[in-house]
């Protein structure tokens, strides 16, 4: 015995072939929206993570250029344009350039060829599982991303493959440098890739900017927009941010994702809403009783109220269970997915307002309720 | 008081629209005495229901005035009229009207939860309550596990706990068999006349005629002494 009584709390108990429905909507709900939204923003980090670990404050790139994957080369002199610009302390050329590789057993596999300078590593890989990022030095040494394996097959320190008819060394494995073009990535020196592709020899596609300290961003981006007439110049935000949109808008990924997490928002709220507005009819008699005895119309609302949110915020932690699973089996298979807190936070909102909303339909119901329905047989 | 606990005095129910009205209650005027059961008796559909409503301040007549423990009632809004019911008026259903999901004890606290008793006296109260109707050993039981009749008993221990000077009681007999239904109205009568409530039971069930201490009958909307 319990005093005060909570009636939601054994309303809810009470019929638990109802309430494992409702948990069951909710969290799939929630797991949805939690799992859906995870991995497009790590599809999101897959397009940008060699922008974010690249130490650099600009990105020069082609002019009309609005990602970082499909860009096209220019004159690798006009570095020294902007070499010469107040404020920037020091600028270095980045290749990415799409290639073919050979591999074991016959067939190629298009590659995401990225050439950086090898002496200070701006724009190389950033975790090396093994090999050192200055071994791409020596004899057109490569650096495979691990992600790469599932295409490539498992790749060893001093193993052999062709580029593009060109003999390669393999002297390193990176990790996390996965990209949502799910080519496989190759790190090589700015010189070899330029050597290994001929078609862009004496180009770069981006030139790299280092801001002096204490010099505004803006002021340097400006003064290098103005200096580089023929490119287009960003901060690095803001070719995160437009590698993004492209790939959110301009192939239709935004939509979908969208989509799917729209569905698993209106599945949710219509599951949670139905199995509510059931449960309040079933219960309309004892809401009657319960205004007949002399409870406020405000006390019926917020047992309605209550049960609403008991239903969200147990459906919530059992969806987070969930997540937790599918999530472990996600990344097990090496696919990037991100979660940040602000997400779930989002999420638990979003969930208990979708079933406060719910309520507010029974609510309705119950407000209308015939006050002789108390006396029906 | 001294004076009557109810009193109705030309009261009229009219459902239905101009064009088509439909008259359940036809100018009604009693009145009813603490530590008396009145019985309100008559066929369905004879409006019955419609006068008990009309007393547990869950319907508005369309015309005349109501009066509980000498305030009149009629024109208060839906805002005041819970706290009237709370502190004036308890219910026993035909259907007993139990939370299915709350135990036989839940089930009468809720009654002390809705008019605030602290936590300290509601169980005892409770208890008593049960004690009263002799349902102590069946306090822990949910509604699905007893008779008809111990539904009854819970739901007339709910009113007795609430402590209402009128016992609103709709058909109490209906769903229980002829000796048990007997007891439920010996016990309401026992409660009158120990305890000074008033009792207004409808029913139309003859054989609690000898029960009762007074009978009005209605017939088509028409109250009149039985």
């Amino acid at each position: 015995m319990s005093y005060p009584v909570a009636i939601a709390r054994k309303n809810l108990f009470h019929d638990r072939m109802r309430f494992a429905i409702t948990l069951v909507g909710i969290s799939f709900s929630v797991v949805l929206i939690l799992v859906q939204v995870g991995v497009y923003l790590g599809m999101m980090y897959n397009t940008s993570s060699i922008i974010e670990h690249t130490d650099a404050d600009i990105w020069i790139t082609a002019r009309n250029n609005r990602n970082f994957d499909f860009s096209m080369p220019f004159p690798e002199h006009r570095e020294n344009r902007a070499r010469a610009v107040p404020g920037v302390l020091w600028t270095k050329k980045l290749i990415m350039v799409w290639s073919l590789m050979k591999i074991k057993g016959g067939g190629s596999e298009n590659v995401e060829m990225v050439g950086f300078d090898p002496e200070s590593g701006i724009g190389g890989p950033w975790d090396m599982v093994k090999g050192a990022v200055r071994d791409v030095k020596f004899y057109r040494g490569v650096i495979v991303d691990e992600s790469s394996a599932s295409k490539l097959g498992k790749l060893h320190i001093g193993d052999y493959r062709e580029v593009i008819n060109k003999k390669v060394r393999i002297v390193g494995v990176s990790r996390g440098a996965r990209r949502i073009t799910t080519a496989p990535i190759l790190f090589t020196s700015y010189r070899t890739a330029q050597e290994l592709n001929p078609w862009i020899e004496s180009q770069t596609v981006f030139v790299l900017v280092k801001t002096a300290p204490g010099t505004d961003l803006k002021i340097v981006r400006d003064r290098l927009a103005r200096v580089m007439d023929m490119e287009d110049v960003y901060t690095k935000d803001g070719f995160i941010n437009a590698t993004r949109l492209y790939w959110t808008f301009s192939t239709g990924m935004g939509i979908a994702f969208g989509f799917t997490i729209l569905m698993g928002f209106i599945v949710g709220a219509v599951i949670v809403s139905q199995t509510i507005y059931s449960a309040t009819i079933e219960h309309l008699r004892e809401f009657g009783t319960l205004k007949a005895l002399g409870a406020e119309n405000r006390t019926v609302y917020g047992i309605i109220l209550e049960q609403a949110l008991l239903n969200g915020i147990i459906g919530f932690f059992i969806g987070m269970i969930v997540n937790y699973v599918v999530v472990q089996f996600y990344t097990g298979t090496g696919q990037v997915i991100i979660q940040p807190w602000q997400l779930f936070a989002g999420d638990f909102v979003v969930t208990l307002l979708t079933c406060v909303a719910a309520s507010l339909i029974s609510v309705r119901r119950a407000m209308q309720v015939d006050p002789m329905e108390v006396f029906r047989a | 008081m001294s004076g009557p606990t109810i009193s109705v005095s030309g009261v009229s129910k009219v459902y239905g629209s101009q064009a088509a009205p439909v008259t359940a209650v036809q100018d009604a005027t009693f009145a009813c005495l603490a530590g008396t059961v009145s019985a309100i008796m008559g066929p369905s559909g004879s409006g019955k229901t419609t006068i008990l409503s009309i007393l547990g301040l869950l319907l508005k007549p369309t015309r005349g005035q109501v009066a509980i423990m000498d305030q009149e009632v009629s024109d208060y809004d839906e805002r005041q009229l819970p706290a009237l019911r709370r502190t004036h008026i308890g219910f026993i259903f035909q259907s007993f009207n139990l939370f299915s999901a709350l135990s036989v004890l839940e089930n009468v606290l809720i009654s002390l939860q809705l008019k605030k008793i602290p936590a300290r006296e509601a169980p005892g109260l409770a208890m008593t309550a049960l004690e009263r109707v002799d349902l102590v050993k069946r306090s822990s039981f949910y509604p699905r596990d007893l008779s008809g009749g111990e539904k009854q008993r819970v739901s007339i221990a709910r009113a007795i706990t609430a402590d209402t000077p009128i016992i609103l009681a709709d058909e109490p007999t209906a769903n229980l068999d002829s000796k048990t239904g007997l007891k439920i109205i010996d016990l309401l009568h026992e409660l009158a006349t120990e305890q000074r409530k008033t009792v207004v039971v409808v029913s139309h069930d003859l054989r609690i005629k000898e029960h009762v201490n007074r009978v009005l009958w209605m017939e088509d909307g028409v109250i009149h002494e039985g």
